[in-house]
């Protein structure tokens, strides 16, 4: 306890210096939580406080690793970003934007455990409960990166189709793109086009009348092959998609519109 | 040996930086007694609990005695009380300017004011505004220049 306070106490001096605010003695409650936040985070990178007979070597050593942390997850933006298709909703490229500016800022010393928390970017799969700071970071880069994988597998030209019949105010466009996939899939078609044609919406009517969620799970498997789609979390994140699916089937089937879920 | 709370250490390390001060300022006459110690230390847990703040450390009252037992309004009397006030008006100019002022500054400011404008009163420096604060440490070599005018 001893050892966390003044832990504490160099903390707070080392926050101010930080912020070129001179030497301050005291803080407000809210700031105090927060650095207190921040040390628990960064030594539990390494083990958390009953691991550690030095609390400040362990919070050195935290610092470390968020800095690693820090330097892989600049290096996965780069890569997102760069891989990002051109063909992408502005909610993702706001994100991207977003994420930037977030590892610009980001104060590994100090307000570690601070994440994206303000990101509004819907993904498939939920963050891990309990995820903080640069992990939640890397775990929205994981996700984008899958996305662009899924993406990839769709040539331009079926992309930018399928691009123009997203929804006004789309924001995660990958969500759709499994859909009709999948809606693919359980056709046989190919995802070349990607969109689905009057015709086609009534065949998939017709299939999906005796569709089951094992026979989404084998069109989701089917559309990982189309897509080339070797990482087992990518094959994950195909398949989250489909208890979103199966309930606006569900919900949809019997007035026989499904254009609003396969575009 | 039971290790002690963070309170009581808090408290041991401020009163121990304040017997340090009294050691100094012995040469200006001013001097706290242990139960002069005792209440300036629980004022200072008031003021923080009141004004929502967390101090690590001393605290503030080792530098607001270094500072104030130079001003000419501060005699053995009115001592205690007084850094008691001035403690107060500290964390509540701190809490005002949420923290863009370093303790130095803040204290650089109260000073002046407190030794110009209000006169060593120390109702008149925790009435006046933060605004009013910085407005008047800055006017201070002003004033006093307009005083010096007006009296020769």
């Amino acid at each position: 306890m001893g050892q966390m306070y003044l832990l504490m106490g160099k903390q707070v001096q080392s926050y101010h210096k930080h912020r070129h605010m001179g030497n301050n003695s005291s803080v407000p409650v809210e700031l105090a939580q927060e650095l207190m936040e921040s040390i628990e985070y960064t030594i539990n990178q390494v083990g958390g406080v009953y691991a550690h007979r030095n609390l400040e070597e362990a919070l050195r050593l935290g610092q470390e690793i968020l800095e690693d942390k820090l330097s892989k997850a600049k290096s996965m933006l780069g890569l997102v970003s760069g891989t990002s298709p051109h063909w992408q909703t502005e909610g993702r490229w706001e994100a991207l934007r977003y994420l930037r500016h977030y590892l610009e800022q980001y104060d590994h010393l100090h307000l570690a455990h601070k994440g994206p928390d303000d990101l509004f970017y819907p993904i498939l799969i939920s963050p891990p409960e309990g995820i903080q700071g640069i992990d939640s970071c890397l775990f929205y880069l994981k996700i984008m990166w899958i996305e662009n994988q899924i993406m990839a597998g769709v040539s331009e030209a079926a992309l930018e189709e399928f691009w123009d019949r997203l929804p006004v105010g789309t924001l995660n466009q990958c969500e759709y793109l499994l859909i009709n996939g999948i809606g693919k899939a359980l056709l046989g078609a190919g995802i070349d086009p990607l969109v689905f044609e009057s015709e086609e919406h009534m065949q998939l009517i017709i299939e999906l009348m005796r569709t089951t969620e094992d026979s989404l799970n084998d069109a989701a498997k089917l559309l990982c092959q189309w897509l080339n789609l070797k990482d087992e979390n990518a094959l994950m994140y195909v398949e989250a998609v489909i208890p979103q699916l199966a309930m606006w089937i569900g919900d949809n089937i019997h007035n026989g519109n499904l254009e609003n879920i396969f575009l | 040996m039971k290790e002690l709370s963070i309170r009581q250490m808090q408290i041991s390390a401020a009163k121990d930086e304040i017997r340090c001060c009294n050691e100094l300022n012995q040469i200006y006459g001013l001097t706290l007694t242990e139960a002069d110690i005792t209440e300036l230390v629980e004022l200072r847990g008031q003021a923080l609990k009141s004004t929502g703040r967390v101090e690590f450390g001393g605290g503030i009252l080792p530098k607001l005695i270094r500072t104030f037992c130079k001003s000419p309004y501060v005699d053995p009397y009115n001592y205690a009380s007084t850094l008691g006030d001035l403690q107060d008006a500290f964390y509540y100019f701190k809490n005002e300017s949420e923290d863009r002022f370093s303790d130095d500054d803040l204290i650089e400011f109260m000073e002046k004011v407190f030794n110009g404008q209000a006169h060593g009163s120390t109702e008149e420096l925790t009435t006046i505004s933060l605004e009013e604060l910085c407005r008047w440490a800055r006017n201070d070599f002003d004033n006093r220049y307009a005083d010096e005018e007006e009296f020769w």
